[in-house]
């Protein structure tokens, strides 16, 4: 390829180096280029005038590239076709309304940059959260109501519930009771009794004396609750006696 | 200093001016379709030799402008980004039909065999007062660009830039990111080949330099 391309260069520049015949007209015609072009130094441009007055063959190919110049600059311009105007209009319209892919892109990269490490951060937290109680819901974990509720009404009333006597309540009194005494006990928050009236039956000193007992220091009832809270409250109770092997008195509310 | 640059000194500041196409200015993008359309269609029309083809890589090249002009930054003017652009559009589309088509593109003359209206789209100038000055010269234009399309695309191109656009070196080199030496010996090289083509087109001398040096 190259050993060609070094014939064909020889062919051309055949007539004008071997007929001119000297190193002189060899570089002559490499500059004439750029002497038809205009681009060469005012020393250099003067060499080839000097040797063109003197070398016909260097001349002819002057003559021949400024032909050739001549021809290649009066080439008309070729004028587009008449819809690429219309093609190009409507190229600029859609790029300045922005309906390429790229300008949307660009339009949802500048939406989303601002936002984009908040964005990151919060589903980063949101998975450290989460993934903890996720395996709760898969591992199948017993999430079964407990027993002991809470009361979560406005206000609930004191709870009574059974009690069982201690020793130093004297107890001959309430053995001889045939009915139930029924008591209106107003309940301290601690659980403990404030005071108390009997709304029927014995009401005789020694009775009152054993319910002073049996109410002030052995019966503890849960409070009323007013939003879950502790309150104070009262209670109607029932008061029976049952003589067995673990004697006891049944508190009815 | 090429009609476009004048009409860039025309218009505004050229910094200012890529600041517009920057933030998507409709008006700068019309203008500089207006001052660029015309010349990257004669570039790729003389390296393609088709119409329709060269149409083509004009509107890809300015889609190519359109997207790319944020990420220009000024390393060279816009002139020779744009020019950049056309070239490597052309290159690209040459090397395309090469591959598909397995030969150079249309010749105007096989053109005009195909399709006798295309003859039409030539729309050469009347620039001589007869009708057969015209068709000579519609003759001669023709016998150019067969050259033309026969030369290879480094000579053909740096031709066109230089012969018919009126480039400068240093502007070619840049363009072509090439060095000066190789774009002049390229232009040499082309020029020699394209000479011994358009051999019968040349006129014959009337005098001898040397004649006309001496008188």
């Amino acid at each position: 390829m190259r050993l060609l391309s070094q014939q064909r260069l020889s062919g051309w520049l055949g007539e004008a180096v071997f007929q001119g015949g000297s190193m002189e007209c060899r570089r002559a015609i490499k500059l004439l280029h750029e002497y038809v072009d205009d681009s060469l130094g005012w020393g250099e441009a003067e060499k080839i005038d000097q040797h063109l007055r003197v070398c016909p063959h260097c001349a002819q190919e002057l003559h021949q590239l400024t032909s050739l110049h001549r021809l290649m600059r009066s080439l008309s311009r070729r004028k587009p076709p008449r819809d690429l105007d219309l093609r190009m209009k409507i190229l600029a319209s859609k790029q300045s309304t922005g309906i390429f892919p790229v300008k949307a892109f660009a339009r949802l990269r500048d939406f989303v940059r601002p936002i984009a490490i908040p964005a990151v951060s919060g589903v980063a937290l949101t998975f450290l959260f989460f993934v903890p109680l996720l395996s709760i819901f898969f591992t199948g974990a017993n999430l079964n109501a407990s027993d002991k509720d809470i009361p979560s009404g406005i206000f609930t009333e004191p709870r009574p519930q059974r009690v069982y006597l201690s020793q130093f309540v004297q107890l001959d009194n309430f053995r001889s009771l045939k009915e139930p005494i029924e008591l209106e006990v107003e309940v301290s928050q601690d659980g403990t009794v404030r005071d108390y009236s009997i709304l029927k039956g014995p009401n005789d000193p020694a009775t009152v004396k054993s319910l002073n007992e049996f109410l002030y220091f052995e019966v503890k009832i849960p409070p009323a609750t007013l939003f879950g809270r502790p309150t104070e409250g009262k209670i109607v109770l029932s008061l029976s006696f049952f003589p067995t092997a673990n004697e006891k008195i049944d508190v009815i509310g | 200093m090429s009609n476009f640059e004048i009409g860039f000194e025309l218009v505004e500041n050229e910094v200012a001016f890529v600041d517009r196409l920057q933030v998507g200015s409709e008006e700068a993008f019309e203008t500089l379709m207006h001052l660029y359309q015309a010349a990257i269609y004669n570039i790729a029309y003389r390296v393609l030799g088709d119409p329709a083809e060269a149409a083509d890589a004009v509107q890809e090249t300015f889609m190519k402008i359109f997207k790319g002009i944020k990420a220009f930054r000024g390393d060279c003017g816009l002139k020779t980004w744009i020019y950049k652009i056309a070239i490597s559009e052309s290159l690209n589309r040459q090397r395309w039909w090469k591959r598909w088509r397995r030969r150079a593109p249309f010749s105007i003359d096989e053109r005009n065999e195909l399709d006798p209206v295309a003859s039409r789209l030539l729309e050469v100038p009347d620039s001589g007062p007869t009708p057969e000055a015209a068709c000579a010269r519609i003759e001669t234009e023709q016998a150019v660009q067969q050259a033309l399309n026969s030369l290879a695309f480094e000579h053909r191109i740096v031709i066109v830039l230089r012969d018919i656009e009126g480039l400068s070196y240093d502007g070619i080199a840049e363009m072509l990111g090439l060095s000066l030496g190789t774009v002049k010996s390229r232009l040499w090289r082309g020029r020699l080949e394209l000479k011994k083509k358009l051999e019968p087109y040349i006129a014959a001398p009337q005098s001898t330099a040397s004649e006309r040096l001496a008188g």
